[in-house]
């Protein structure tokens, strides 16, 4: 437990004496808590004296009792109130910058950490989880702590009145050792198995939603049903699990402290019949034994909830230690635009860790204003070829130039400066369309924003928008076409103006009407930069000045247009291929 | 996890992210609630009892306590003590024990509330029309399914048996100091309506707080979720070395709102805290001049303070639920979105269908109601045995159309018949044997490539199912993977290019064999040798059939028996190819267009093509 509390504290970093000093606070407020007690046993210790026969109690000792409990109630308010101050919103302060600190991390990574790691995974960490260490870490680690400042206290309170009473107290705490490490240890076993059951009820919530359609047009709802309710059985299972384990040893938890309670009563008994305990501190002790292991006995709770935070800040801490592509770039302006490829070689890790080469020894030269397009079937590699120039990862052997330059010379921001990205599957942010053209381009004024977004002709579609540019766009930009959104991301494209234009599968799904003003934005965008185009659809390519086919990871032919139809070859095939499929007809 | 809500905690944990601030409709969600619980009665029975008679059993250890003091104080001697002592004992172990018993029916009862919840949630999507059902999106569904409904277990396995024994157990004790002295009882109770008006002060604004931070939270989430799942792009573009200012201002946001709202309650909300648990204020000074008056003597005065200290963790306990309450309310509500959904009305008798042609008549659609139509009055008629193709700009409406032959959702007004009946006098069953709708994101289920084609007709032999493969050339691409057939949808899925996948949808069709078969085409190219072989699939399933087809490519439907042309929610022109060419500007426009498109090439060299083709666009739509 120690060692979570730590990494807590830790993890709040240079709020971390804030947590300490709240929990030094713990102890004035443990006082102001058990006070009234006090207050309640020394006025009846004067009730009793009366009974036994001696002076009865001044009247005045009703308002100055009354008094003494509101000054006890006003410490336990400034205390608390301390405590919030200083320590309870650390966790606030602290997650959100954990929560930014993590969008760098993310930004600097290669991409193929996310295809290694789920992102249902980074997800769950830097939400759920990390709601979690907000809300309950700092909580949790000061219940600790100030449980056992508080024990201590009152232990020493104890041994002050007898040793006997120390004892017991001692003994208390020690027999909650092993209940509190059996809670933590079946916790940390099981909440692991309800993580991953939780995971995959996730995994066949998706299922369920994608089959959907499938069992309705089949009629076959039991098929789709039965891996999510066999999901839902297992979480639950494992849930109710978790209940059988932690209850007993909850029970016996609080019962040892239960029993010791009145151990402790009988001890001050005895001794106050032997006169070894003075009255007054017998009333205090039979008062308060209720509620004098409180704080330990609550410790099931903390003891439980650091096996799941220790959980939290190892997800977290693996997103922060991801390796940063850029780690010894530096900020690179290259004189001239082109790209070279040379002797290229680079495999994945899938999520079963295995290695799989895609490039094999790609040599590539883009000249500086010049076009190249990049064709063959899917899986064929392109698309890494054209994420290895931006260096999305790093290759494996051989070496990627921009102007020059390895890529790795420069830092990932400088690196990028110099390319504009067109993909097949835009990504628009639920933001308004000025804020996404204007995405990366932080200081574009109105004006540069609209002159982009005619250029891409946006400018058509926009203005028939009652709010214009101010239109949310929504969720994934679902609130525009497939063609209006990839018009916007080429605004978005021609605003940045980078030297390098990058454009995989831009047109591949769009309507004829679409396609036609898409490709007309991109010619704007293209116009007198450095262009390495993906395509499947042979026209688009036809007049780029080299072309390059690939297939299973290497180019396997090169040229322009002409010189590839005249050769037998993967070319020529696909173009009567593509001749074919454009002429089909059903019927 | 038990008791972990109980302990102060200031707010709920607004678990997992996804969905838009939205305002929720919190009403009516304790009957929700109860009407799940009811099915668990039992358990819930039995757990409200152990825990009435936990609350009995830890009572005994107070009173044990006062007779000791009592002892004590009153001269006794030790063997007066032992008894009392023994008691306590006894009685703080049954109450442990009866205790845990409780919690543990109704953990397990929760549980079993919580898993019929997301059953129903389930069985609802099955039951409402396929366009309601994935209306909300997966993420919210997934944010439902998985977080927010986990969420509930805790104050829902406590609150039942836990809020009825403390407020029991609150009550009992009052009513004790009543017999005690009926003053004493309400110097203890006295400061529990001082602490609540402190509370008040600061509670006017707490359901609005609240509201502002739920939707606080559920913004911050759904923008991380676009910052990671857009991560492509922020790379792409964010050139400042300072992060993504929308996810940081959003992260800001959040935190300022929650610290602001903390901030702003603490003084009240330490001030009732301090005050109401502190019941001694008024039993001490109350106790001592009762005591002089002569009203109470030194053995009484014990007891009363005995039970003034032992109300403080009931009541604390019944502030913390509110809390709690709070966050139920909202998961729930969450819930209702979806339990709410309408249902798709269908008769339990088949109807007699004659012939296999299809009629729309009159059909008007929109969304829901008082969103706008998407449709007005499309009429259209496809013989048996006939080729319909669906042509228009994106958005004009043809999947739509398309998609209200499979029911996907109901008409607002006309109808849609097949063999001429209506398809919402037959049963979904029959429907679905009659149509099969083959689209670009139809969906490979768990199990393996052999099971997700026979899904098509459960009851077919392997040979049929390999022969329907084989119709759908799939046979090439699932021989190269190591298992073959066998090989699991899951894994496939990552091996297999978009294009395979579809290719094993249309084999499960092909298998099918319904009369009317209604394709909406991949707006994306699949390479070309991949194209070539889809096309050869849905030219094979279309054999015999009345088919409807959402044509992006026109080249594809050249040959259509008849074009509907759809512009804006109307079939604007119905004809041949030809005679479309000939007398249908917008036709003429999109194929010219479509032509043009195939001649563009990357770089301002290619674009001749292209804007030869805009000169046309003027009057698209003028047809």
């Amino acid at each position: 437990m120690l060692r979570v509390i730590r990494r807590i504290v830790a993890w709040c970093g240079s709020y971390g004496w804030r947590v300490y000093l709240g929990m030094a606070i713990s102890v004035l407020s443990a006082i102001a808590i058990a006070s009234p007690a006090f207050v309640a046993a020394l006025t009846m210790g004067r009730v009793v004296e009366d009974a036994q026969g001696g002076a009865p109690p001044d009247p005045s000792l009703v308002w100055q009792s009354a008094l003494a409990i509101l000054a006890c109630v006003l410490l336990r308010f400034a205390v608390s109130y301390a405590k919030n101050r200083i320590q309870e919103s650390v966790g606030y302060e602290r997650a959100p910058e954990v929560r930014i600190e993590v969008g760098d991390v993310l930004k600097r990574v290669p991409l193929g950490y996310f295809s290694r790691v789920s992102t249902g995974d980074i997800l769950s960490t830097v939400t759920t989880n990390l709601s979690t260490l907000e809300l309950e870490g700092v909580r949790q680690a000061d219940a600790a702590v100030g449980g056992y400042l508080s024990a201590a206290v009152i232990t020493a309170w104890l041994f002050s009145v007898s040793p006997w009473c120390g004892m017991v107290s001692v003994c208390a705490v020690l027999a909650t050792l092993p209940t509190l490490r059996a809670v933590n240890r079946a916790s940390a076993r099981l909440a692991a198995r309800a993580h991953a059951d939780q995971e995959r009820l996730s995994g066949s919530v998706v299922e369920l939603f994608r089959g959907l359609g499938m069992a309705k047009s089949y009629g076959h709802a039991g098929a789709v049903l039965r891996p999510f309710s066999d999901d839902v059985d297992a979480l639950s299972a494992t849930r109710v699990s978790i209940e059988k384990a932690y209850t007993p040893i909850n029970a016996l938890h609080k019962g040892i402290l239960e029993v010791a309670s009145v151990a402790l009563l009988g001890v001050a008994a005895a001794g106050a019949l032997a006169g070894e305990v003075p009255l007054w501190s017998f009333v205090g002790i039979a008062l308060f034994s209720t509620t004098i292991f409180g704080a330990i006995g609550r410790l099931t709770d903390a003891a439980h909830m650091f096996a799941d935070l220790d959980d939290v800040l190892d997800r977290l801490e693996r997103i922060e230690k991801a390796p940063f592509i850029d780690g010894d770039g530096r900020d690179v302006v290259p004189e001239r635009h082109d790209i070279r490829l040379e002797h290229v070689s680079f495999s994945y890790e899938g999520r079963d860790g295995v290695r799989r080469e895609v490039l094999h020894d790609v040599s590539l030269d883009v000249p500086e204003g010049s076009t190249c397009a990049i064709v063959g079937p899917s899986g064929s590699g392109k698309t890494t070829v054209s994420g290895l120039m931006a260096r999305f990862w790093d290759v494996d052997s051989g070496r990627v130039c921009v102007g020059g330059h390895d890529v790795r010379e420069f830092t990932c921001d400088s690196l990028l400066q110099n390319f504009s990205m067109v993909f097949q599957d835009v990504y628009l942010f639920d933001d308004t369309i000025e804020a996404n053209i204007a995405f990366g381009c932080e200081g574009a004024t109105h004006e540069q924003v609209v002159k982009a977004a005619r250029r891409a002709r946006c400018d058509e579609f926009v203005s028939q928008l009652p709010q214009g540019y101010d239109t949310v766009v929504g969720e994934g930009g679902s609130a525009l076409s497939g063609g209006e959104r990839q018009r916007v991301s080429i605004a978005r494209a021609l605003l940045k103006d980078a030297p390098i234009v990058i454009l995989d599968e831009a047109t591949a799904s769009m309507d004829p009407e679409n396609e036609r003003l898409v490709q007309l934005a991109l010619t704007e965008l293209t116009c007198d930069k450095t262009v390495v185009v993906i395509a499947h659809r042979l026209p688009t390519v036809e007049q780029a000045d080299q072309i390059l086919v690939m297939d299973q990871g290497r180019i396997v032919q090169r040229g322009t247009h002409r010189e590839l139809l005249e050769r037998e070859g993967l070319y020529r095939d696909f173009v009567e291929a593509r001749a074919q499929a454009e002429g089909w007809r059903l019927g | 996890m038990a008791e972990a809500s109980g302990s102060g905690g200031r707010i709920g944990v607004p678990d997992g992210g996804g969905g838009k601030g939205r305002r929720r409709d919190t009403r009516g969600w304790v009957s929700t609630l109860l009407s799940y619980a009811g099915r668990c009665r039992g358990k819930m029975a039995a757990s409200v009892l152990l825990s009435l008679l936990s609350v009995g059993a830890g009572l005994v250890p107070y009173y044990a306590i006062y007779r000791v003091l009592d002892v004590v104080l009153l001269g006794g001697g030790w063997d007066g003590v032992v008894p009392w002592l023994v008691v306590a004992v006894v009685a703080h172990v049954a109450t442990r024990l009866l205790f845990a018993g409780s919690t543990l029916l109704s953990h397990i009862s929760a549980y079993t509330i919580l898993a019929d919840l997301r059953y129903d949630v389930a069985r609802k999507l099955m039951r409402a029309s396929l366009g309601t059902a994935t209306s909300k999106g997966v993420g919210s569904l997934k944010n439902l399914l998985v977080d927010r409904i986990e969420s509930i277990e805790v104050p829902l396995a406590h609150m039942i048996p836990e809020l009825t024994g403390n407020l029991l157990l609150s009550l009992g004790i009052l009513a004790w100091l009543w017999a005690v002295d009926w003053r004493m009882a309400l110097a203890c109770a006295a400061t529990v309506p001082v602490g609540f008006l402190v509370f008040a002060s600061g509670f006017a604004s707490y359901n609005r707080m609240y509201a502002g931070y739920m939707e606080a939270s559920d913004h911050v989430n759904s923008v991380m979720v676009e910052y990671i799942e857009g991560i492509r792009v922020v790379k792409a573009f964010n050139q400042t070395s300072g992060s993504y200012r929308r996810y940081a201002d959003a992260v800001r946001a959040f935190r300022d709102y929650t610290l602001g709202w903390f901030k702003a309650t603490w003084v009240t909300q330490n001030l009732a805290l301090a005050v109401i648990p502190t019941t001694l204020l008024g039993v001490v000074p109350a106790g001592l001049a009762l005591y002089l008056e002569g009203s109470l003597d030194a053995a009484q005065f014990a007891l009363c303070c005995v039970l003034a200290l032992a109300v403080v963790m009931p009541v604390t306990y019944l502030g913390a639920s509110f809390n709690v309450a709070n966050n139920v309310s909202y998961a729930i509500a969450d819930a209702r979105e979806f339990l709410d959904l309408p249902e798709l009305p269908q008769p339990s008798a088949r109807a007699d269908v004659r012939g296999r042609g299809l009629v729309f008549e009159g059909v008007c659609f929109s969304y829901g109601e008082g969103r706008d139509e998407v449709l007005h009055g499309v009429d259209l008629e496809v013989g048996e045995g006939e080729f319909l193709a669906l042509v228009g700009p994106s958005g004009s409406g043809k999947s739509t159309i398309a998609r209200l032959v499979a029911r996907h959702w109901d008409v607002t007004a006309g109808s849609v018949r097949i063999g001429g009946r209506d398809v919402r006098d037959m049963p979904l069953d029959q429907l679905s044997e009659l149509v099969s709708y083959v689209s670009q994101d139809d969906y490979l289920l768990a199990g393996t490539l052999l099971d997700n084609v026979r899904l098509g007709r459960p009851g077919a032999t392997d040979e049929e199912v390999l022969a329907a493969a084989r119709a759908a050339s799939c046979e090439e691409f699932v021989s190269r993977l190591p298992q073959g057939w066998q090989t699991p949808a899951g894994e496939a899925g990552h091996a297999l290019s978009g294009g395979e996948r579809q290719r094993i949808c249309i084999a499960r069709a092909i298998l099918k064999d319904a009369p009317i078969v209604v394709f909406d085409e991949a707006t994306a190219f699949a390479d070309p040798q991949n194209e070539a072989r889809i096309q050869a699939s849905v030219a094979h399933l279309a054999r015999g059939k009345t088919l409807v087809v959402i044509a992006h490519r026109l080249s594809t439907i050249t040959g259509a028996d008849q074009i509907a042309v759809v512009s804006e929610g109307a079939i604007v022109a119905r004809g041949t190819h030809e005679q479309l060419l000939e007398g249908c500007e917008l036709y003429r426009g999109m194929w010219q267009a479509h032509v043009g498109a195939s001649s563009w090439a990357a770089g301002s060299r290619g674009a001749a093509g292209a804007s030869e083709a805009s000169d046309k666009k003027g009057d698209d739509r003028s047809c």
